[in-house]
């Protein structure tokens, strides 16, 4: 495939189909594979360290099944049905969602603080 | 070129910074090249090569966001928004004439200072750092892009545009990104008090970055910069010929830091190293919401 096809959609519509989808597991419950499209291991890892961090998760995985295309699939099981993979997933992303605005807002001093200094 | 120290998060998020800063920070580079006449000794595919991979800086209110990626945009083929025209015109006739420096010269260099941009704005950039900009302002010479010879000739228009590092490493804004664990070190001291002195002396001189240090006064080894160790293992190996029998456990404990991380990043000069690393985080942001954005449609086709 092209190669800006790595994170370029070519259609709104297939960019809505594809960026996020969900299948549950049929042998067992509590589990799932999500399926996000045109990610690579960057917010493979990511999702996958986050989700580990969660006491409510007995199985977390990424993997790229090709590498000539461009999916990642996370599979989440969670230990028993007060929370489904969706809720954990929902919640590893808000926490990563914080802490990168932390990070942001700690960088932005950081470096207004050292140009202060400078001058 | 900046260091600096990211603390408290794990190893997950700082390559994922790494990584970011490396393939997804969209800058401005030449991507077509028309070629009028070219009568020099490489050829035109070479030479738009080349010129694909010359930084540009645009200094442009609202930096890279400012720019729209030319197929989102809305203009017919390519406008102001989205896409920056260049155009080059060498002689060897004519430079020769020209400027008296050149006048004997076999070879006259085609230099990225010869690129004229139509958006006073926007330039073909060859520093890394403000102060080298300022300093050689008008005395350098530019990236070369090719050297004429006599009666050659080089005449071509090119169009800039935005594009990420993913799709051709020519976007990408960094030269380097480095990513280093900080290392935590200790010393055991009951193992080291049964070595003799000139065993101290010589485990302190085998690190290369001299991270110990040997105290005159109390006659041990003290550990002096411990964040410049560089996980050579020089001094595991020292030690391991020191020790009597291969169980005993070694004197000195050296191991990643699982939280906190140095980052250097050099940047080619197209973007300044704070603004790739603001544009950085600020991606990974948005990546992270439209995920967010697109559970609601997961939890509904659940149900």
């Amino acid at each position: 495939p092209d190669r800006f096809l790595t994170w370029h959609w070519e259609t709104e519509e297939e960019e809505e189909r594809g960026r996020l989808n969900y299948v549950p597991d049929s042998k067992k419950p509590n589990a799932g594979t999500f399926i996000l499209g045109k990610e690579d291991h960057t917010m493979g890892n990511l999702l996958r360290h986050q989700l580990l961090r969660d006491p409510s998760v007995r199985f977390a995985g990424y993997r790229i099944p090709h590498p000539l295309i461009f999916d990642v699939h996370v599979r989440v099981e969670t230990m028993d049905s007060k929370l489904t993979p969706i809720n954990v997933f929902e919640s590893a992303l808000l926490d990563l969602q914080l802490e990168t605005d932390i990070l942001s807002k700690t960088f932005e001093a950081a470096i207004a603080e050292f140009d202060a200094n400078r001058v | 070129m900046i260091s600096f120290d990211l603390m408290d998060t794990d190893i997950s998020m700082a390559n994922a910074v790494r990584r970011i800063m490396i393939a997804e920070v969209p800058t401005l580079c030449i991507d077509l090249v028309q070629f009028e006449d070219n009568t020099t000794v490489l050829l035109d595919e070479i030479i738009a090569h080349r010129l694909g991979l010359i930084p540009i800086r645009s200094n442009k209110p609202g930096g890279m966001e400012s720019w729209t990626f030319n197929h989102a945009c809305n203009c017919d083929d390519f406008c102001e928004n989205c896409s920056v025209k260049f155009t080059l015109d060498c002689d060897f006739n004519e430079m020769s004439r020209n400027k008296p420096e050149y006048q004997n010269k076999v070879a006259i260099p085609v230099t990225s200072n010869d690129l004229i941009c139509s958006d006073p704005e926007v330039q073909a950039v060859n520093f890394s750092n403000e102060e080298d900009l300022q300093q050689a302002l008008g005395t350098s010479d530019g990236i070369v892009i090719v050297k004429l010879g006599p009666g050659q000739r080089l005449k071509l228009q090119a169009i800039a545009k935005k594009g990420i590092g993913k799709e051709h490493a020519k976007w990408s804004p960094v030269a380097t990104v480095a990513l280093k664990f900080d290392p935590i070190v200790k010393l055991n001291e009951d193992i080291l008090d049964q070595y003799s002195e000139e065993q101290k002396m010589s485990f302190v001189d085998c690190c290369p970055t001299k991270v110990f240090d040997f105290d005159e006064y109390t006659q041990s080894v003290v550990i002096k910069n411990p964040s410049q160790c560089i996980f050579c293992k020089e001094c595991i190996y020292t030690l391991e010929d020191f020790r009597r029998a291969p169980e005993d456990k070694l004197a000195v404990e050296i191991k990643h830091s699982p939280d906190k991380f140095s980052f250097t990043v050099e940047t080619t000069g197209a973007l300044l190293p704070k603004e790739v690393v603001k544009d950085a985080l600020s991606m990974l942001t948005a990546k992270i919401t439209k995920l967010q954005e697109a559970i609601p449609a997961l939890a509904n086709s659940e149900m």
